[in-house]
């Protein structure tokens, strides 16, 4: 696979720490064209050994507008169903230039370990010196021990070492779209966490005819409805919930994810003037919002937009689903943020919020009727847009993706495949 | 942007392949990053009898088997220092035993006329150099003092542009009928007409790009006219002095001519490569997992010096600034080769260390991990960052040794 | 004439530092851009903007625009008054030139999609 690709996929073994190297298929890209497509038929071919499987979409990391998405697949400990969760910020662009596309997990380790991939070499190694510390301890241990800040960090808290049901696989120090406690999973492996850095370069088939392909897309995007729209805020508000008065007191920033033209996130202050423009001195200032259903279940329980966010930095640190806390709070009739966070070990229950597709509902539905939504995210998945954008986004429109896809690896997709690969992955 | 259609096609593929003499390229101390240049070129080039010596080396009658030694940038008095009369001699020997000396900018310098201590165990070449400060008048001397130079006695040497400057060939030496060439200058020399040596272009003007350290006037002054490039024979062998760095990638026809050179010397004999033989033989699973753990080992490195290289950090090491960025050019440099040396299929490697080789990359990656915690804490890392340079084109010079014989393995191959 | 960063508008998104890339490599990559977003004070929440010139670095930070010579350590510079002339080029992250082998300009300009890059 000459194109858009790293050509290699790695098979880690965690039960012998063994890791195997194999090329990336272009007839499997052909046929499944990227992202979900192929880690749903990696899932398959692995499903005996309970594999988790972390890829990225067939864009991922170009420059088409959005294309930030990284994704886990794995069974659902909660459903018993195969699903789909996504990581974006910087995650996806960084596992897409570690060398390598997708990377199969099988099996269990004997004691906990963590996964080292960077540049197209997969290491397994002991994780003595992280596993028991909470998720931003972990990521800076990691990122101290190999020497860079830029190190991206899929790690699990203290909820997927206990294998929660509610266990959260972070990004970095932030909640990452997983619904699926996929934490648990990571937990049952002993695996505490997948580190990624990259420095790669992604051949490009027709270069110039992508890249002027992608300044057009942008250009439209800019004059569509979202443009200048900023932050989390904004996001809610299309679901109908205003908690701009509540947030405003202590945004800080908002931040994109990866070439996403929307940001999407909001960081806030907590413990440092939301005004300050010179770095802080705090060394834990605040927090980012990316979970908007995290983010207002905590407000529907009544809390201040700061104890809301900094219980959402408890969950963030403990590795654990947001939405299932404040949820499940609600039900405990617990208010208070102390008890709250008392409530992270033994959270038990069943959700109502929980999803029934095969795409994390950490995307809201904008209104879109079911099919619709499930169509959507699965384009999204499989070209490797952030899954929030693509919904705020028809400029992105499945042909134009497909174009884009041609322009970039010469493989001929056509609306057919594309059918065919979404109708393969919503079974 | 890297030159990536670079018209190599004057040399053909068969002279390319068949005749490649031992050249060496000098690393060791003193030298600075510009060697890598020669090694890109030669590699361009199909050159791959390729091999890196140091003062140590050369003092071991390293020089001996080769037929070209190349000398490129960097501290021209640390390269005096470090070989010593004794190197100097081993030099001598091996110019007047018919071999090809290729100094460029500091490699230029060496050999010339000098009192200077270290410097004056050399003076193969009776000319005088015009960028010194003893050229020019009062008025001129605090022009350039407080710009750019380095201090030389009582003197100082000083340089009066950076990038482009415009040649003019001699007769004999044009490229295609071309009188002009177009070359990239970094501190190297301007000399003045000696009957010591032969002219082979001279300074004649500038480019656009031509950054000016001083007034035009002064530059022109202390250059037009003066001699860039040169030849002196010494016995059976010659010495070619370049001024301006004719191994800089970008600039092809430079690099070609580099190229005419190495092969004229050998007046068109073929010069069969030699099958190395360190003594370590290594293929199978033993060579995959190699290769693997320098990858590994490779990528690790990069991966810590890209945490220290948002342009912020610096080390002043001797009289020089040094950035994490020419950490990254070494390692980048080993990271392409890398590339190749995984895709050679199942033949052998022949290795003279390569658990050394691993070890001492451990040890690159150890540095830069404790280097980047010591400039997070605020730390002093310059002793840290010194250590690491030093090492660093030991551990480059080891990979290209491999690379090379490789290379030098699949021509024999093709030949057969 | 250079390339100037609003750092009041900046998201760090990077899409800056890949199109830069690209004019570099032709083809994806992050190692030779000469622009880039700083991203390793995350938990902060501070990033500036860093582009590199033929002799300058000039860092958008939030605060404030920052233009420090080429190898000067900043505040750690030890009085350094005279350049290397004698540096070679480290032909890895090269000056911003501007794009000006492309008849459209800068790239880095073209794909922010918050206007945050423009010409000075």
């Amino acid at each position: 696979m000459e194109y858009l690709s790293a050509n290699k996929i790695t098979i880690v073994d965690l039960g012998t720490s063994k890791t195997v190297q194999k090329e990336l298929d272009e007839d499997l890209v052909k046929e499944n064209i990227g992202g979900a497509g192929i880690t749903a038929t990696l899932y398959e071919e692995y499903q005996d050994e309970d594999p988790i499987i972390l890829g990225t979409g067939l864009l991922t990391g170009t420059l088409a507008p959005a294309s930030a998405l990284g994704l886990i697949t794995a069974k659902n400990p909660l459903t018993g169903k195969v699903c789909h969760a996504p990581f974006t910020l910087y995650g996806g662009v960084e596992l897409k230039y570690s060398g390598f596309d997708y990377v199969v997990i099988k099996g269990k380790s004997q004691k906990p370990v963590y996964l080292w991939i960077h540049d197209g070499v997969a290491d397994v190694h002991d994780a003595k010196d992280v596993w028991g510390k909470d998720v931003w301890s972990s990521t800076e241990t990691i990122r101290e021990l190999m020497g860079d800040q830029l190190i991206q960090v899929l790690a699990i808290g203290k909820a997927g070492e206990s294998e929660s049901d509610f266990a959260h696989v972070c990004i970095n120090y932030w909640a990452s779209g997983d619904r699926w406690g996929f934490g648990q999973l990571f937990g049952q492996k002993k695996l505490k966490l997948v580190a990624l850095r990259g420095m790669s370069l992604l051949e490009i088939a027709d270069a110039e005819g992508f890249v002027r392909e992608c300044k057009e897309l942008l250009s439209t995007i800019k004059k569509g409805p979202f443009a200048g729209k900023k932050g989390i805020g904004e996001l809610t508000a299309a679901i109908g919930e205003d908690i701009g008065k509540w947030l405003e007191p202590i945004i800080h920033r908002h931040l994109s994810c990866f070439n996403t033209p929307v940001p999407t996130n909001t960081f806030v202050f907590l413990d440092e003037d939301p005004k300050l423009l010179k770095e802080s001195e705090k060394k834990e200032p605040g927090f980012l919002l990316s979970d908007i259903y995290g983010l207002l279940g905590f407000k529907k329980l009544g809390l201040s937009a700061a104890d809301a966010c900094a219980l959402l930095k408890e969950c963030a640190k403990y590795g654990i689903d947001a939405v299932a806390v404040s949820e499940l709070s609600q039900k405990a009739g617990k208010k208070k943020p102390d008890e709250i966070k008392k409530f992270f070990s033994g959270l038990k229950g069943a959700l109502e919020s929980l999803g029934k597709g095969k795409f994390s509902p950490w995307c809201p539905k904008f209104g879109l009727p079911a099919n619709e939504w499930d169509r959507r995210q699965a384009v999204a998945y499989i070209f490797g847009i952030h899954p929030i954008f693509a919904l705020m986004s028809p400029e992105l429109s499945e042909e134009k993706l497909i174009e884009l896809a041609n322009l970039g690896t010469g493989l001929g997709f056509t609306s057919e495949i594309l059918d065919k690969v979404i109708a393969d992955i919503s079974k | 942007m890297a030159f990536k259609n670079s018209n190599m096609s004057l040399i053909s593929t068969r002279d390319r392949l068949s005749y490649s003499p031992p050249i060496g390229i000098y690393t060791g101390s003193g030298a600075s990053h510009s060697w890598l240049w020669f090694v890109q070129i030669l590699d361009r080039m199909g050159f791959y009898n390729v091999h890196f010596v140091d003062e140590k080396d050369i003092l071991s009658n390293a020089l001996e088997p080769l037929h070209v030694l190349l000398m490129s940038g960097g501290d021209t008095f640390a390269i005096a220092e470090s070989l010593g009369a004794e190197g100097s001699d081993q030099l001598r020997h091996f110019i007047e035993g018919g071999g090809l000396y290729i100094g460029t900018c500091a490699g230029a310098y060496l050999p010339l006329k000098s009192s200077m201590d270290f410097l004056n165990q050399f003076n193969f070449i009776n000319v005088k150099i015009s960028n010194i400060s003893r050229r020019l008048s009062e008025p001129e001397r605090p022009l350039v003092q407080k710009v750019a130079c380095s201090s030389y006695g009582c003197d100082f040497v000083y340089h009066v542009v950076r990038e482009e400057v415009v040649l003019e060939m001699a007769n004999g030496y044009q490229a295609n009928g071309k009188k002009e060439m177009i070359a990239p200058l970094y501190g190297g020399p301007a000399m003045l007409p000696s009957r010591d040596i032969e002219p082979i272009a001279t300074y004649q003007g500038f480019t656009k790009r031509t950054k000016f350290l001083v007034e035009k006037e002064l530059a022109q002054k202390t250059l037009v006219g003066n001699i860039a490039v040169a030849k002196k024979s010494m016995g059976k062998g010659h010495l070619y002095i370049f001024g301006p760095h004719f191994e800089h990638p970008h600039y092809p026809t430079c690099n070609l001519f580099l190229a005419e050179i190495i092969r004229k010397k050998q007046n068109g004999r073929l010069c069969p490569i030699q099958k190395d033989f360190y003594g370590h033989s290594v293929k199978g699973e033993t060579l995959r997992n190699f290769l693997r753990d320098l990858k590994r080992e490779v990528s690790n490195s990069r991966i810590a010096v890209s945490g220290m290289s948002d342009f912020t950090i610096s080390w002043l090491i001797g009289n020089k600034y040094y950035e994490p960025e020419k950490i990254q050019v070494f390692l980048e440099v080993l990271w392409k080769r890398l590339t190749y040396l995984e895709s050679g299929g199942d033949g052998a490697f022949d290795l003279r260390d390569p658990h050394g080789m691993i070890s001492r990359l451990k040890g690159i990656t150890d540095v830069l991990r404790k280097t980047k915690k010591g400039i997070d804490r605020g730390e002093t890392t310059n002793g840290l960052a010194e250590d690491l340079f030093l090492n660093l084109k030991k551990v480059t010079s080891d990979l290209l040794t491999v690379y090379f014989s490789r290379k030098r393995m699949e021509s024999i191959r093709s030949q057969a | 004439m250079g390339i100037k960063v609003d750092p009041e508008k900046c998201v760090s998104c990077m899409a800056c530092e890949l199109a830069c890339g690209y004019h570099r490599d032709d083809g994806f990559a992050l190692l030779s851009s000469c622009i880039m977003v700083t991203r390793g004070r995350e938990k902060k929440d501070y990033s500036a903007v860093v582009l590199k010139e033929e002799e300058n670095l000039v860092i958008a930070r939030p605060e404030g625009l920052e233009i420090r010579k080429l190898g000067s350590t900043g505040e750690a510079d030890q009085g350094r008054e005279k350049e290397d002339a004698s540096a070679k080029p480290l032909l890895l992250r090269e000056p911003c030139d501007l794009c000006s082998d492309r008849g459209d300009g800068p790239l880095c300009l073209q794909f922010c999609p918050v206007n945050a890059i423009s010409m000075d």
